[in-house]
């Protein structure tokens, strides 16, 4: 059965051009454009993987990233968070969180991306 | 009267003679008559010679007393004479003309020496008027003290500034007036106006406010020089100060429109590169070799321009200190991995060898890994840039005294010697690299700078145009060094 990636981007062009090349590598993709509905969705389906973006109307990547190390059951999914900022600001509030892959959105490309994706669910 | 002195003198001697005789003849009477006499006569020798002395002195008087009469006399009778006779009368005058010549040269010589004076004085009152205009009218602001630190002059600009007027400021003592903060940890900056009091003159540093009377705080930004006298001694102080709120509210503003620019402008640049990843990877279909093409130059333009948006963030974030250097100790051969891996994608495109040479033992080096990865990435990229496809970039890194050198050498196109010294200047490109690539922004050499020289770093470069350049990166050892400052300090 393939596997499911949660893509949480509140830029609808850039959750279509990923969810496009994610497809096209076999997962399953589901998505949603906010903190809220990335919860909700999470709790929903289960993913196994979440690609999440930081800066994020209603709630932003962060608090969903507390939300998730609060639940039990969901404390131990994988996050790789996509961000366009750079060094520092919410990257280092992020990295208290725990340890997560960080893709910077304008550094890679989608094969880059799909390679980071590949390797987290051990394919 | 000499006579009778000398009859007077020859009853004195005897009446001293015998007084002493009788009187040495009482008071020893058991001594023999040779040794009492002899004793009488020494004493009454002593009260003789006295007695000389005395009257010596007397008739010197008398002597002095004679002649200023006779020439007195002789003076009345000079001039009886003169004023008598025609050569007299003429000598007369010839001595009252040149007396009046004498006069008249004296008299014009002193009005001369006066109109010297008055003319100095009117130069002094338009010097003084000259340089208040100037003092009173320049937008900086101008406090003089004496030695002692007293104020003694201080200009409207000043006055503004620290909030009191002149003839209040006159005599407080420079201290009082200019009460100087460091914003950084909000102590009281006395260094500079104590070098100044030292003999030094020195800029004020960055971020300092000046706490004026009213409590309010202006940043402000000046220079302290001591001013002295012709034998080099200190005679005080002037200091000039300025006001830069407006600068620093335009600088916010510049840094905040960069900022949210690049911010607003990576998202879709992003979009744009991942699309023409989907479209030149064939999700949406096989292309054809012209389309191919087009899409590969639209690419290659999306990246620079992603490139040059990050490289205008990453500037506006070190100039205006908003990213915080989080200096800790760190790995220096797992930076450099990281660090060459961010650059793996271009060297591999290039068939380009990166090597990594690391010396064992190298000591962990204090710096901020994350900017560092940035700074070293930099150099590698231009190594790997510039260097023909199939080339060769080394890397190596090893103990330099406490800390560690890194060096990054290339088979490139190399830096022009004439344009060497422009390396690290903000958006400088070299011809040869303009002319050889068309990307590059002409930042990356000048936030690879800042970063390393706030890191307590040293960065420098050996360049031969045609053969290759070898970069050196100096880093402190984790030893010491202190472990939180702004990145733009």
């Amino acid at each position: 059965m393939s596997k499911t990636i949660l893509i949480v981007e509140d830029e609808l062009s850039m959750q279509r051009a990923l969810k496009n090349k994610l497809e096209q590598a076999g997962y399953k993709v589901g998505t949603a454009a906010d903190g809220m509905q990335a919860l909700d969705e999470i709790r929903r389906t289960k993913p196994d993987l979440v690609l999440l973006d930081l800066i994020m109307p209603k709630l932003d990547g962060i608090s969903v990233l507390r939300e998730l190390k609060k639940d039990p059951d969901l404390r131990n999914l994988p996050v790789v968070i996509l961000t366009n900022l750079s060094t520092g600001d919410k990257v280092a509030e992020a990295m208290q969180l725990g340890t997560f892959d960080f893709l910077v959105k304008a550094n890679y490309s989608l094969e880059d991306v799909l390679r980071k994706v590949n390797d987290r669910l051990g394919k | 009267m000499i006579h009778r002195f000398k009859t007077n003198a020859a009853a004195v001697a005897a009446g001293i003679v015998l007084t002493a005789l009788t009187f040495v003849l009482a008071m020893f009477p058991g001594e023999n008559a040779a040794a009492r006499i002899a004793a009488a006569l020494i004493s009454s020798a002593l009260v003789w010679a006295l007695v000389r002395v005395i009257v010596a002195a007397g008739r010197r008087r008398e002597k002095n007393e004679q002649i200023m009469k006779e020439k007195s006399d002789q003076l009345v009778r000079a001039l009886a004479s003169t004023s008598e006779t025609e050569e007299g009368y003429e000598r007369q005058a010839l001595a009252a003309r040149a007396f009046n010549k004498e006069m008249t040269d004296m008299r014009g010589a002193l009005i001369n020496v006066l109109e010297d004076v008055e003319e100095s004085k009117r130069e002094i009152e338009r010097d003084y008027r000259r340089d208040s205009a100037i003092f009173e009218a320049v937008g900086e602001g101008l406090i003089a003290t004496d030695k002692r630190g007293v104020i003694f002059l201080l200009n409207p600009a000043a006055a503004a500034i620290v909030g009191i007027p002149f003839d209040k400021a006159k005599g407080m003592t420079l201290r009082a007036a200019l009460k100087l903060f460091s914003e950084e940890n909000g102590a009281p900056h006395e260094e500079t106006v104590a070098s100044a009091f030292a003999g030094k003159s020195s800029r004020l540093p960055e971020k300092i406010s000046l706490l004026n009377s009213e409590g309010k705080r202006t940043p402000v930004s000046g220079i302290v020089a001591p001013f002295f006298d012709e034998r080099n001694r200190i005679q005080g102080v002037v200091a000039v100060i300025r006001d830069v709120t407006a600068e620093r509210e335009l600088d916010r503003q510049k840094s905040g429109f960069i900022s949210i620019a690049s911010h607003q402008l990576r998202t879709p640049l992003s979009t744009i590169r991942w699309f023409l990843d989907l479209l030149l990877g064939g999700d949406a279909g096989a292309l054809k070799s012209q389309q191919r093409e087009f899409l590969q130059d639209v690419y290659t333009s999306t990246t620079r321009m992603i490139t040059l948006v990050g490289d205008l963030l990453d500037v506006s974030r070190i100039e205006t200190g908003r990213i915080q250097m989080k200096k800790k100790a760190a790995d220096l051969r797992a930076l450099i991995r990281a660090a060459i891996g961010d650059h793996a994608l271009e060297a591999a495109g290039k068939k380009l060898n990166v090597s990594l040479d690391c010396q064992k033992g190298l000591s962990e080096v204090m710096i901020d890994p994350e900017l560092m990865r940035v700074a070293i990435g930099n150099l590698i990229g231009n190594a790997v840039n510039y260097s023909p496809a199939g080339g060769e970039v080394t890397v190596r890194a090893g103990k330099e005294g406490e800390g560690a050198v890194v060096e990054i050498r290339d088979s490139g196109i190399g830096i022009p010697l004439r344009q060497q010294h422009r390396v690290f200047e903000r958006f400088f490109r070299a011809d040869n690299a303009v002319a050889n690539e068309t990307m590059g922004s002409g930042l990356g050499l000048y936030i690879s700078k800042l970063i390393i020289d706030a890191s307590g770093g040293k960065i420098w470069f050996e360049s031969s145009e045609g053969k290759g350049t070898r970069f050196f990166v100096a880093l402190p050892s984790a030893a010491k060094g202190d472990t939180m400052g702004p990145v733009n300090s």
